[in-house]
C-alpha cells in the first residue's frame, strides 16, 4: 500500500516539473533560471510562443481574421529589457480598421522564494496615430527585474486577408518552443511561404465545420403601395475546414551579421497568401495563384495601375512642347 | 469732389501697405549676393506672436522659400505642429515656378497628419502636420502659411532671421503682440553687422532684418546661435499647457517650478520607506547614503519616456516609479529625491540642457529651457549631480552630455544657478602603455594596456557587455593601422569608484615591420595618428574655431628589436608648440630596446580664425612625427 502511494507521489511530482504554458502557468524553475541552457549569450529567450489565426465569417463583415497571440518571455538581464516593451502596427482607415483587444499582460519575480505578479495596467498601454493609415499599439511592462518572465496575450482582428502577417519562429534570441494553428474554410485556398533554414514541422488536416447565418428572403419595395420586409430565413452550410498546423522546438537565436543585408531574410518564418478563392457555384477567382495573376491584381490597384493611367501629370509640360 | 478724393484714397491705399516688401515669387529676381553659393534663399518671412489674450498663443507665419536644390528643402519648414494643449486653424501652401506663376495650392485638408513621437519616447503627444511635397523641378517657391492657437505662453518662439546655413535671406520680420502691462524682456545677440530694425511700443515689438548673405557650416565653428543674430524674449507670467505659471526671475521661476510641478509628486508608501531606511541606516554619512540610493536606483530602474500634456513637464510620481520600475529624466531625477528626503540628505532636482556641445541654459532670459532633468546632491559644501537614466554611469559623473554648463537648481527657497563638474585637461587622460617586440620575420606581438580618464571614460563605458565578437570587433577597428592583426586575452577593468577605465590585452600583428633587402623598416609607434586625424581644409574660412575640452593623450612603448639586429639612426625627438596645443617626443635606446614616450595635449578655447591654418599645421606635424620609421639593420 505504501508502495502504491509512493509511486504515485512520484509519479505525480515528475508530471508536475513538466511546463505548463497555460497564462498564469509560470513556474519557480522558469524563475530560477539564471542563463539559457543552450545559449549563454542570450539576454532574454521566448519559453512559449503560441498564435491561433483563423478566418470566420459574419454577415456584416464578410470574411475577416482573427489571430489570439500569447507568449512568455524570459528576461536574464538588463540588457534584455527591451523585450518588455511591444509594438503591435494597426492599419486604420480603410473600408473597415484592424484593431486590437482582450491585451492582458503581467510581469512575473521571483522574491524571497515567493513569484509575485504585476499587471500591466492602462497607465502602460499607448496608441499612437502614427499616420491617416496606421495606428501603433504599444505598451511596456512594469516592474521588470533580470530574471523576471514576462506573459501577454491578446486578440488582433483583420478584415484582411489577401495576405496573413508573416508569422516568426526565429529571432535575436533563442526560441524554446513555438506553435501556430492556421484555419480557413476551403473556399478560400492559401499558399503557405516558408522562410529561413530551420525545420518547421507543418501538418495540414481537413476538418468539417458549418456556418450558420440568417437572411432575409422575399422583400421588395412597392413605392408608395408599400412592400414588404420578407422573412428571416436561417441558412447553414456545410464546409470542410483547413488546418495549418506549424510546430517548433529550440530555435536558435539568429543575431545581425555585418554584411548579410537584411538578417530578417535568414529567419525561420512562415506566410500565407490567400492564392484564389473558390465559393460554392461560382468560378474560381485566382489572386496569386500565377504571375500572370500576381500581375492582373497589381494593376487593377488603385496605388500602382491607377498612378499610371494618370496622364495629367504631364499636360502642361506637352503642352508647351507640342 | 468728395468722391475723387475718396476713389483716391481708396486706389492708393493698398499701394501704400504693399511698399513695404513687393511680393515676389519668380526666382529669377532674387539678388544676386543673397543666392550665391547658397541651397535657399528665405523671400519673405513674417511671424507674429500674439499674447494678447490671457492664457493663449496665437501664432501666424508666413513664409516664401526659394529652393535652388534637394539640400534646399530643409528650408521649406512645410510642417506645423501640435499637441492635445494647442491647435492648427490655418495651414496652406502655394508652389511657384521659376517665373512667379502659381502651379500648386495646397489647403490643409491635402496636408498629412504625423504622429512626432521622438526616438526616444514610447509615446509623446506631439504630432505634426506635415506637407508632403515632391517637386518637379529646381529652382521653385514656395510659400507656407500657418495658423496656431496654444494653451502654452511659456516658450516665445526664438527669431532667427538666418534660419539654415546654405541659406540666404531677404526679408524677415518678427513681432510680438501683447498686454501692455505684460512687460516684454528679451535677449538680442549678434546684431552687429547686419541691417536689422527695431520698433517698440507699449503693446507691440517689431524686428525686421534685411539681405543677409548666406554662410556655410566650418568644422569646430561655434554653435549656430552663438554665431548669427537671435531674439529671445520671454514674459514675468506663462501658462504650460494651461496650468499657470510665474517667472521674472531665476528665482521666483525656480520656486514655482518645484511648488507647482514638483512638491506634490513625491510621496512614498510606508513600505518603500522602510526599505529607504533600512538601507541607510548603518551608513556613515550623507555621501555614503547618496551613493547606496543611487545604486538602489541604477538597480532597480529603466528608462522609458512618456510625455503627453503636462506630463511633459511634471514627473510621474514617486509612488508610480516605484511600482513599475520605469521612467524618464524627470521622473528618476524625481524618484531618487524622494528616497533621499526619506534618508535626510538634501538634494535638487536640476534643469538644463543635455548634449555634447556644453549648451549652457541662457541665463539672460528667465524662461522654461532645457531638455533634460538631473539630480543635484548637497555633500558638505559641494554640489555632486547624478545623472538618473542611465543604470552604468558611476556616482557624480557627468561625462560630455552634461559637464561644465550652466543649470538651474530647485531649491526650497527658490531657483538657483549653478555649474555642473567641468573635467578639466588635466582630468581627461588618455594612456596607452604597450611592451613590444619584433621578431625576425618582422611580425609584432605585445602586450598592451589603455588607462581612460576623464571623458575618455564614457566612450569605454559598457565595453564589458559587448561579447567576444563586438570587443575584438572594436579593437580592429581603433587599431585600423595595425594589419593582419589579431587580439586576445582581453581584460577589461571598469572602477567605477575612481571613473577610471583599463583595457589590458594582447596583440599580434604580422608584417608589420617592411622588409628592405636584409634590412627592416618598422613605425616606432603601431598606434600612431593617420591623415584622418587632419582637420578639413578651408580656402577661405570665416568663422573662429573653438575647441570645447581640453585632452591629453600620452603613449609609452619599449620597442625591442630581434635578436642579430640593430638599430639605425633614430628620428630626433620632436617638440611643438602652440597656443591651442603641444606635442612632444621622447626617445631612448638601450641596446636593442626603444623607450619611446609621446605626449599630445589640447588646450581648450575660442580661436581666432586666423589660427585655423596653424591649427591643420599642428595636426599635420603630430601625424607626421607620430609616423617615424625606425630601420632596423641586419648585423
Amino acid at each position: 500500500m505504501h508502495k502504491l502511494i509512493l509511486y504515485a507521489f512520484l509519479l505525480g511530482s515528475a508530471l508536475s516539473y513538466g511546463q505548463d504554458f497555460r497564462f498564469g502557468k509560470v513556474s519557480e524553475e522558469e524563475l530560477q533560471e539564471q542563463v539559457h541552457p543552450k545559449d549563454s549569450a542570450a539576454n532574454a529567450a521566448i519559453l512559449y510562443k503560441e498564435q491561433y489565426s483563423h478566418i470566420e465569417y459574419s454577415p456584416n463583415d464578410g470574411f475577416t481574421l482573427t489571430t489570439e497571440i500569447f507568449q512568455r518571455i524570459k528576461i536574464y538581464n538588463k540588457d534584455g529589457f527591451d523585450w518588455g516593451t511591444h509594438v503591435i502596427p494597426v492599419f486604420v482607415g480603410g473600408t473597415k480598421d484592424e484593431n486590437v483587444s482582450n491585451l492582458k499582460a503581467v510581469t512575473y519575480t521571483l522574491e524571497n522564494g515567493k513569484i509575485e505578479e504585476y499587471k500591466l495596467d492602462n497607465d502602460g498601454i499607448f496608441k499612437e496615430e502614427r499616420s491617416k493609415n496606421f495606428n501603433v499599439e504599444k505598451f511596456t511592462m512594469p516592474n521588470l527585474q533580470p530574471g523576471c518572465i514576462v506573459e501577454f496575450r491578446y486578440k488582433f482582428f483583420s478584415p484582411y486577408l489577401s495576405d496573413v502577417d508573416e508569422i516568426r519562429f526565429q529571432e535575436d534570441i533563442p526560441v524554446n518552443k513555438a506553435e501556430l494553428t492556421f484555419e480557413s474554410p476551403e473556399w478560400l485556398v492559401f499558399q503557405l511561404h516558408r522562410k529561413g533554414l530551420f525545420p518547421l514541422d507543418i501538418q495540414e488536416t481537413n476538418k468539417a465545420d458549418k456556418i450558420n447565418f440568417t437572411s432575409r428572403v422575399g422583400a421588395y419595395n412597392a413605392g408608395l403601395r408599400g412592400g414588404s420586409r420578407g422573412t428571416l430565413q436561417s441558412q447553414s452550410i456545410d464546409l470542410m475546414n483547413k488546418t495549418y498546423s506549424v510546430k517548433v522546438q529550440d530555435v536558435p537565436a539568429m543575431r545581425e551579421e555585418a554584411f548579410s543585408s537584411n538578417i530578417d531574410n535568414y529567419r525561420a518564418a512562415v506566410s500565407f497568401e490567400l492564392s484564389y478563392t473558390k465559393f460554392p457555384n461560382e468560378p474560381i477567382e485566382t489572386r496569386t495563384s500565377s504571375w500572370e495573376a500576381v500581375c492582373k491584381t497589381i494593376y487593377d490597384s488603385e496605388g500602382f495601375g491607377g498612378q499610371l493611367k494618370s496622364d495629367r501629370y504631364f499636360d502642361d509640360d506637352l503642352d508647351e512642347i507640342l | 469732389m468728395m468722391i475723387r478724393t475718396l476713389a483716391f484714397i481708396l486706389l492708393v491705399t493698398p499701394l501704400l501697405t504693399f511698399s513695404q516688401y513687393q511680393e515676389d515669387f519668380s526666382a529669377l529676381s532674387v539678388d544676386p549676393a543673397l543666392s550665391e553659393g547658397a541651397d535657399s534663399v528665405l523671400r519673405y518671412e513674417d511671424i507674429t506672436l500674439d499674447f494678447s489674450d490671457e492664457g493663449k498663443l496665437k501664432t501666424t507665419i508666413d513664409r516664401i522659400v526659394t529652393v535652388y536644390n534637394k539640400a534646399g528643402l530643409r528650408d521649406v519648414q512645410a510642417g506645423v505642429g501640435y499637441d492635445n494643449n494647442s491647435k492648427v486653424t490655418h495651414v496652406e501652401a502655394i508652389i511657384y515656378d521659376l517665373i512667379g506663376n502659381e502651379t500648386e495650392k495646397i489647403k490643409k485638408r491635402d496636408f498629412k497628419d504625423y504622429s512626432a513621437v521622438s526616438e526616444i519616447s514610447l509615446y509623446e503627444d506631439n504630432r505634426v502636420l506635415a506637407l508632403d511635397y515632391t517637386p518637379t523641378r529646381y529652382p521653385f517657391t514656395i510659400r507656407f502659411s500657418s495658423e496656431t492657437a496654444s494653451e502654452t505662453t511659456a516658450f516665445v518662439r526664438s527669431w532667427m532671421p538666418v534660419s539654415q546655413y546654405d541659406s540666404g535671406t531677404q526679408f524677415s520680420k518678427f513681432t510680438i503682440i501683447h498686454k501692455p502691462e505684460d512687460s516684454l524682456h528679451f535677449k538680442a545677440t549678434n546684431f552687429e553687422g547686419y541691417d536689422i530694425e527695431y520698433t517698440e511700443t507699449p503693446e507691440q515689438t517689431v524686428w525686421v532684418a534685411r539681405d543677409i548673405k548666406p554662410v556655410s557650416y566650418e568644422y569646430k565653428s561655434p554653435a549656430f546661435e552663438k554665431r548669427f543674430p537671435r531674439v529671445k524674449a520671454y514674459f514675468d507670467k506663462f501658462y504650460l499647457k494651461g496650468v499657470p505659471g510665474v517667472g521674472g526671475t531665476w528665482e521666483a521661476f525656480g520656486k514655482w517650478v518645484y511648488d507647482d510641478l514638483i512638491k506634490d509628486t513625491q510621496e512614498l508608501d510606508a513600505a518603500t520607506i522602510q526599505e529607504v531606511q533600512n538601507l541607510v541606516k548603518d551608513l556613515p554619512d550623507d555621501e555614503a547614503k547618496a551613493r547606496a540610493l543611487y545604486q538602489y536606483l541604477q538597480d532597480k530602474v529603466r528608462y522609458i519616456s512618456i510625455q503627453v500634456e503636462i506630463g511633459g513637464w511634471k514627473p510621474m510620481k514617486a509612488s508610480d516609479v516605484h511600482r513599475l520600475s520605469y521612467g524618464d529624466c524627470k521622473a528618476l531625477s524625481n524618484y531618487l529625491q524622494s528616497l533621499l528626503n526619506v534618508a535626510g540628505v538634501k538634494s535638487y532636482y536640476t534643469l538644463l540642457y543635455a548634449d555634447e556641445d556644453k549648451q549652457s541654459l541662457d541665463t539672460d532670459v528667465v524662461a522654461i529651457q532645457g531638455n533634460h532633468a538631473i539630480l543635484g546632491v548637497q555633500l558638505g559644501d559641494e554640489i555632486k549631480f547624478l545623472e538618473c537614466t542611465s543604470q552604468e554611469t558611476p556616482f557624480a559623473y557627468m561625462g560630455t552630455f552634461t559637464d561644465d554648463r550652466d543649470v538651474l537648481l530647485l531649491t526650497e527657497e527658490g531657483g538657483k544657478l549653478a555649474r555642473t563638474t567641468k573635467y578639466n585637461q588635466e582630468d581627461n587622460i588618455g594612456k596607452i602603455v604597450a611592451q613590444i617586440e619584433l621578431d625576425a620575420e618582422g611580425n609584432l606581438t605585445g602586450t598592451y594596456t589603455e588607462t581612460s580618464k576623464g571623458i575618455f571614460y564614457s566612450s569605454k563605458m559598457g565595453l564589458e557587455n559587448k561579447d567576444q565578437k563586438d570587443l575584438s570587433d572594436y579593437y580592429y577597428e581603433n587599431f585600423s593601422g595595425l594589419k593582419s592583426l589579431s587580439v586576445s586575452d582581453i581584460k577589461l577593468v571598469n572602477d567605477r569608484d575612481r571613473v577610471v577605465y583599463e583595457e589590458e590585452l594582447k596583440l599580434n600583428a604580422r608584417n608589420y615591420a617592411s622588409k628592405i633587402g636584409e634590412d627592416y623598416l618598422a613605425k616606432i609607434n603601431p598606434f600612431s595618428w593617420s591623415n584622418d586625424m587632419i582637420p578639413p581644409r578651408y580656402t577661405d574660412r570665416k568663422s573662429d574655431f573653438v575647441i570645447l575640452r581640453g585632452f591629453i593623450r600620452q603613449h609609452e612603448l619599449s620597442f625591442k628589436i630581434p635578436e642579430g639586429y640593430k638599430l639605425g639612426a633614430i628620428a630626433e625627438p620632436a617638440l611643438l608648440e602652440e597656443e591651442f596645443g603641444s606635442y612632444q617626443t621622447e626617445i631612448q635606446v638601450n641596446e636593442n630596446t626603444v623607450s619611446y614616450k609621446r605626449t599630445f595635449k589640447l588646450n581648450e578655447g575660442s580661436y581666432a580664425v586666423e589660427a585655423y591654418e596653424k591649427y591643420r599645421e599642428f595636426y599635420k606635424n603630430v601625424v607626421r612625427e607620430d609616423n617615424q620609421k625606425l630601420f632596423i639593420e641586419k648585423i
